[in-house]
């Protein structure tokens, strides 16, 4: 019929589909690499170099004599870790391997960081990166993402391949961290590790006198791959949330220190009826709350999310402890316990309504308490606190659940080398720079700042803190927005996690939550293949919806308490079962990890 | 009214082929002769959003594959319908469409009506300096952070906040308004209204400016009183944008964003609150789960897409002003 | 002309009715204001209706705010980046709108079409990502005005009050011997000046508010907008992060961060506030149409 015609709209549709095509692949040209193929089945576990002080340093240079100042003013040996300053055993967690200077001839890295701060124009202008500087002859070049769209910058870098040559503490690789190797963005480390480049590392692994066992496991993957350089505490200040304690109520009120629940209700009920208020600040799901500091739910040996209870993997929700919590954390509601708020608070709501005066115990992170102590003494100049340990609920419980940093810190405080190193040529050498941060001698750099600029050792085997600015009462800066200066905080190094000026009430908390035990906290660094992440996240987004939002309607009455074992099969309905099949498997796999 | 659809002539079915061809052309070649300056006048515009909108459209059909940000478009394998389905096996998948339309939904009903009775009201007054000062102040909300708006919510609507205390001065007890479900879209529906009112009343108010004057002459000489004058001048005035700016707001119907419902929300109001971009946010987009997210986009542009579709041609129908 | 009784007591409800409304919606901003000059400490911690600053007056938020270098030029920025933007989508917007809402080109059917379906499928960040760097813009101002130049919305809107226009005036200025070109900016836009000044006014806002797309593009801080900075300065003295590591504030400092929420908010309303009332004027009157013919 209409032939003609349809000549014409043919050819403006194939005119059209020619113009999108060739759109299409102006635009997404930069992906043209095959994907590729997993090297897991061909890896071998890594294995440890050979022992340092036999050979020649890595570049064929001699090694330096032991001593104090034999490596270019700096101390070294590579096989002992030696009290050169009279400091106190404890803070003594290293060797000395590297042999200073790094190069000869300067090179630059280009490092990622997030970083924004009102008193610097960025980390140049740091002390310790200056001094780092000078020993080792690495120069350090800065990137930063837009102030809040770090993720948004990572994703757009991969994507572009607009890679720096480290990444510090980017966000999650999508896909898994391990996808980052697969896809030749991320550098991974086992051939130098086994070449002999990271003899602090390696000592550390083997051969801390604490924490070698599970440094060693947290460091790699199932398979043994050594990809990322984290976070390590060797001085390490295990919880940084759990319960507090109004004392200066208590004080009034008679009252001790709980330690039962039957303590803890009794000591509630009479804060409220002698300061009429509703005295405990609760949150479920997000910061200081249950989900982090599991409070009083361990009480009842069940747990918000998942817990590892002797070895065995189990959603704290389907035990029987966890309807016994429910059923305290309702009868303490419905008496008018809780704070009748605690489901809408949010984070700057919950402290101010604790400084307010309006709260006798809390769920807190000890960096909090510093605010919330000077607010609160603003209005009420008795306002004091103090950290208090779970209560048990029956005679001679031992509790095996509060917040814990393990010594490894989490996947969010990880350094990455890239792809780009090897381009550049500098892979030897960045990793002989980075494994300087994980002697002793790096690791205090990195945790004090340069001796004699920002703190001193005393003749007592202590330090202290010398840095003027921090002394000055004029410009009344805190000790967190003056520290980037002089130290670093969340890279990845040989760490002293105290080495910071904290409140006494912090310190003691630490101090007094680490009294109990964490046994049956998982371990951070549990490793997924991206299948069993993929399908672990699928399920696990509706049970936590669902979890969240039940518990929450138990413990204000909304849902009576007898619905749940209805709530326990709906969450093994959704597919609990497998996921807990995958912990399990993956856990059993870490445990694996040995030496 | 004005027609602004395009009709085809109907009547040329019986010419031949050849005719048709020959003459469909020439109708081409006349109208590119009369019109050229016109044309040349959206060139601009087209440009545009061949450049800027067509061009990166392909990535729709991100949602289609397991998509990896490494190896882009043309490096990440198909896998059919595989994100579609992820979403919708969710228990929650209902819940979450269905209380986004529900939202949206009473936004439209009274955050659109809302809006043009007050430029209505406001048009009534007299008083240019009263006038001018009202239409500034009640604007001003729009300008106010989200997390600044959602702070004072959360501190009026809790248990010693000020609703709280209307509540009591009524002889009811004082709880927080935002751990009931049944209160969240009142409240996130009147936080809009609150926020938006003014500033949505500016475009009918313009509209409302338009109006030739010398009608409302014309009916005040008919003997028109005022509440005649608005039914039959004004609102006829104003019908067009009104209707054209309801055919958009219906086609928004699944467009509801995260960030003021993550934080006026919890897990006790999910049963209400929880919409698609919260849920979606919940899964972890930190994850980069771009085929989902994309998949979950698509769905929601699909929906709007057709709703638009059915509201156009009602519209076309019933009042002969459409979108297109 | 005389007011019946019923419209008298009508006026006098709908006065009242404004006077309620503009208390409430003012309070927000009042709000903010009052916090903006309060005592850091116990801003902390007392929530309320908020009528009077709290505690000590303080300029501190606002010190905070101006010491920062890249303020003057993040004003600078957005002032470029508005004032651009605003000319170029108006005249393209315009002239598109104009086209579009003329009943006789046979192509208009199919434009609109084009340009309403994007208003419902998009590519996503990524690919929108990919066009700017392919294009060669990446840290460069057009980045941030071209990706954007015209809203769909307010083309559409814009079409809708030139299809308003009377056929006549139109014909007439035709006859005259004027070209479209020329009917466009001497009729069209002064009978359509109320839709016109509004349609503007949403560019002008839109690109006064923008901050992510130059957060994503623009690595250089020189070419930063006022938002964007005022954002960075925000999250500089976040202190959320000092919370989880157990820094102790051994003074004030951790307070500021909501005394500075509420001084950048402020800094970053008052100029609209102050611009809006000279655009009113074209939106609140009425327009006779007979003036303007010939």
């Amino acid at each position: 019929m209409a032939k003609s015609t349809l000549n014409f709209k043919i050819i403006g549709i194939v005119l059209a589909v020619v113009l999108l095509a060739v759109v299409i692949f102006f635009v997404a040209r930069p992906a043209q690499e095959q994907v590729v193929e997993d090297p897991a089945q061909e890896e071998p576990i890594a294995e440890d170099p050979a022992d340092p002080a036999a050979q020649l340093n890595w570049d064929g240079r001699p090694l330096p004599a032991i001593g104090r100042d034999t490596n270019h003013g700096r101390p070294f040996n590579p096989t002992e870790k030696v009290n050169w300053d009279g400091r106190h055993e404890r803070f003594l967690h290293g060797v000395n391997a590297t042999v200073l200077p790094v190069v000869e001839d300067p090179v630059t890295l280009t490092l990622w960081a997030s970083f924004t701060s009102p008193i610097m124009e960025g980390l140049h202008e740091s002390y310790f990166f200056k001094e780092l500087e000078a020993r080792t002859g690495v120069r350090t070049e800065f990137v930063y993402p837009p102030v809040g769209e770090a993720v948004t910058n990572f994703n757009m870098r991969i994507a572009a391949h607009d890679l720096p040559h480290i990444f510090v503490t980017p966000p999650p690789y999508p896909g898994g961290e391990w996808q980052g190797v697969v896809d030749e963005i991320y550098l991974e480390l086992t051939p130098y590790y086994e070449r002999g480049l990271m003899p602090n590392f390696s000592w550390m692994r083997n051969n801390h006198h604490l924490f070698a066992e599970e440094i060693y496991r947290d460091t790699m993957d199932d398979e043994g791959r050594i990809f990322f350089w984290p976070k390590v505490d060797v001085v390490p200040s295990h919880p940084w949330s759990g319960l507090w304690v109004r004392t200066d109520w208590l004080e009034d009120l008679g009252l001790e220190m709980p330690e039962t629940i039957d303590d803890w209700t009794h000591m509630l009920r009479t804060m409220r009826d002698e300061k009429n208020v509703a005295p405990l600040a609760l949150n479920v799901s997000l910061w200081y709350g249950v989900a982090y500091n599991y409070m009083f739910v361990s009480s009842f040996e069940a747990g918000y999310d998942w817990i590892n209870k002797d070895g065995e993997v189990v959603f704290g929700p389907t035990l029987p402890g966890y309807r016994q919590w429910l059923e305290l954390m309702n009868k303490w509601h419905a008496e008018g316990l809780i704070d009748p708020d605690f489901p809408a608070r949010d984070f700057a709501g919950y402290n101010a309504h604790i400084a307010g005066g309006n709260i006798g115990a809390f769920g807190l992170a000890y960096g909090e308490i510093g605010p919330i102590l000077t607010a609160g003494r603003a209005i009420d100049p008795d306002f004091s606190a103090q950290a208090v340990v779970m209560p048990t609920s029956y005679a001679g419980q031992v509790i095996r659940l509060r917040q814990n940093n393990a010594i490894v810190r989490g996947r969010g405080n990880r350094e990455y080398f890239t792809t780009r190193l090897v381009d550049d040529g500098l892979d030897d050498i960045a990793v002989v720079w980075k494994d300087y941060w994980f002697s002793q001698d790096g690791g205090d750099l990195a945790s004090y700042g340069p001796e004699g600029v920002s703190f001193r050792w005393l003749p007592d085997g202590e330090y202290e803190w010398i840095f003027p600015r921090l002394f000055d009462e004029e410009e009344g800066l805190d000790f967190w927005t003056i520290m980037p200066q002089f130290k670093v905080h969340n890279w990845a190094y040989l760490r002293n996690s105290l080495a910071y000026m904290m409140t006494p009430e912090a310190l003691q908390s630490i101090e007094i939550w680490g009294t109990q035990s964490a046994d049956w906290v998982m371990p951070d660094h549990l490793a997924f293949t991206p299948e069993e992440e993929a399908e672990l996240a699928g399920i696990m987004v509706d049970v936590n919806t669902y979890r969240d939002e039940m518990t929450l309607r138990f413990i204000v009455g909304d849902e009576p308490l007898g619905n749940f074992d209805a709530f326990v099969s709906t969450l093994e309905d959704m597919g609990l079962a497998r996921a807990t099949e995958i912990m399990n498997a993956s856990l059993d796999r870490y445990f694996a990890r040995g030496r | 009214m004005v027609l602004l659809n395009n009709k085809s002539n109907k009547y040329q079915l019986q010419a031949t082929s050849a005719q048709l061809s020959e003459s469909w052309f020439k109708k081409i070649s006349i109208d590119w002769k009369k019109y050229w300056p016109l044309y040349m006048m959206v060139l601009p515009a087209v440009l545009f959003y061949l450049v800027w909108l067509y061009g990166p459209m392909w990535g729709s059909l991100i949602a289609f594959q397991d998509f990896s940000i490494r190896h882009g478009f043309l490096g990440s394998p198909f896998v059919g319908l595989e994100n579609f389905i992820k979403f919708f096996e969710s228990p929650f998948a209902f819940r979450v469409v269905r209380n986004t339309v529900m939202i949206n939904f009473w936004n439209l009903v009274f955050g659109f009506t809302l809006p043009i009775i007050f430029a209505l009201l406001l048009n009534e007054i007299r008083n240019r300096y009263f006038k001018r000062v009202v239409q500034t102040i009640t604007y001003m909300p729009y300008f106010i952070a989200v997390i600044v708006v959602a702070g004072l919510l959360v501190n009026f609507t809790s248990s010693d906040g000020i609703f709280a205390d209307i509540t009591v001065f009524f002889g009811g007890a004082p709880t927080n308004l935002l751990a009931r479900p049944e209160l969240f879209r009142t409240i996130f529906v009147g936080s809009e209204i609150w926020q938006f009112m003014g500033w949505n009343s500016i475009i009918f108010l313009a509209a409302l400016a338009a109006v030739n004057t010398e009608l409302y002459e014309a009916a005040i000489i008919d003997g028109a009183s005022k509440l005649k004058q608005i039914y039959h001048v004004t609102i006829p005035g104003i019908m067009p944008t009104i209707i054209i700016l309801l055919i958009l707001q219906v086609g928004s119907i699944m467009n509801l964003g995260f960030e003021k419902i993550i934080l006026l929300y919890n897990p006790l109001t999910f049963e209400t609150g929880d919409v698609i971009s919260s849920f979606v946010f919940r899964r972890g987009i930190e994850n980069a789960e771009f085929g989902f997210s994309a998949a979950v986009g698509l769905f929601n542009s699909a929906v709007n897409f057709a709703m638009v579709i059915i509201a156009n041609r009602i519209s076309a129908v019933l009042t002969e002003t459409s979108l297109w | 002309m005389r007011q019946t009784s019923g419209e008298k007591v009508f006026s006098v409800f709908n006065y009242f009715l404004m006077f309620i409304l503009c208390v409430v919606m003012l309070y927000p901003i009042w709000h903010v204001a009052m916090s903006s000059v309060s005592d850091p400490v116990r801003l902390f911690t007392e929530r309320g209706i908020r009528l009077l600053p709290i505690g000590d007056l303080t300029l501190k938020g606002y010190e905070l705010v101006f010491q920062n270098p890249n303020v003057a030029i993040g004003f600078m920025n957005t002032a470029f980046y508005v004032g651009v933007r605003t000319i170029l989508s108006m005249v393209i917007t315009v002239m598109a709108a104009y086209v579009l809402s003329r009943k006789g080109p046979y192509w208009n059917g199919a434009i609109s079409k084009f340009i309403i379906f994007t208003m419902y499928f998009q590519g996503g960040i990524i690919p929108f990502f990919l066009m700017v760097r392919a294009m060669g813009l990446m840290n460069n101002r057009w980045a941030i005005i071209l990706p954007v130049l015209v809203s769909t919305w307010n083309l559409i809107i814009m079409r809708t009050a030139f299809a308003g226009i009377p056929e006549s005036l139109i014909e007439s200025a035709k006859i005259d011997g004027a070209s479209d070109f020329r009917i466009v900016w001497t009729i069209v836009v002064p009978v359509a000046q109320a839709t016109v000044a509004v349609i503007a006014l949403f560019y002008a806002v839109t690109m006064w508010n923008t901050w992510f797309n130059p957060a994503i593009f623009l690595t250089d801080r020189a070419l930063w907008p006022i938002q964007l900075i005022l954002r960075e300065i925000l999250l500089e003295h976040a202190a959320v992060t000092a919370a989880q590591f157990g820094a102790a504030g051994v003074t004030e400092q951790p307070m500021f961060h909501l005394l500075l929420q509420y001084s950048t908010i402020m800094v970053v309303t008052v100029p609209i506030l102050l611009i809006y009332p000279f655009l009113q004027k074209y939106f609140i009157s009425g327009v006779m149409i007979g003036s303007i013919k010939g």
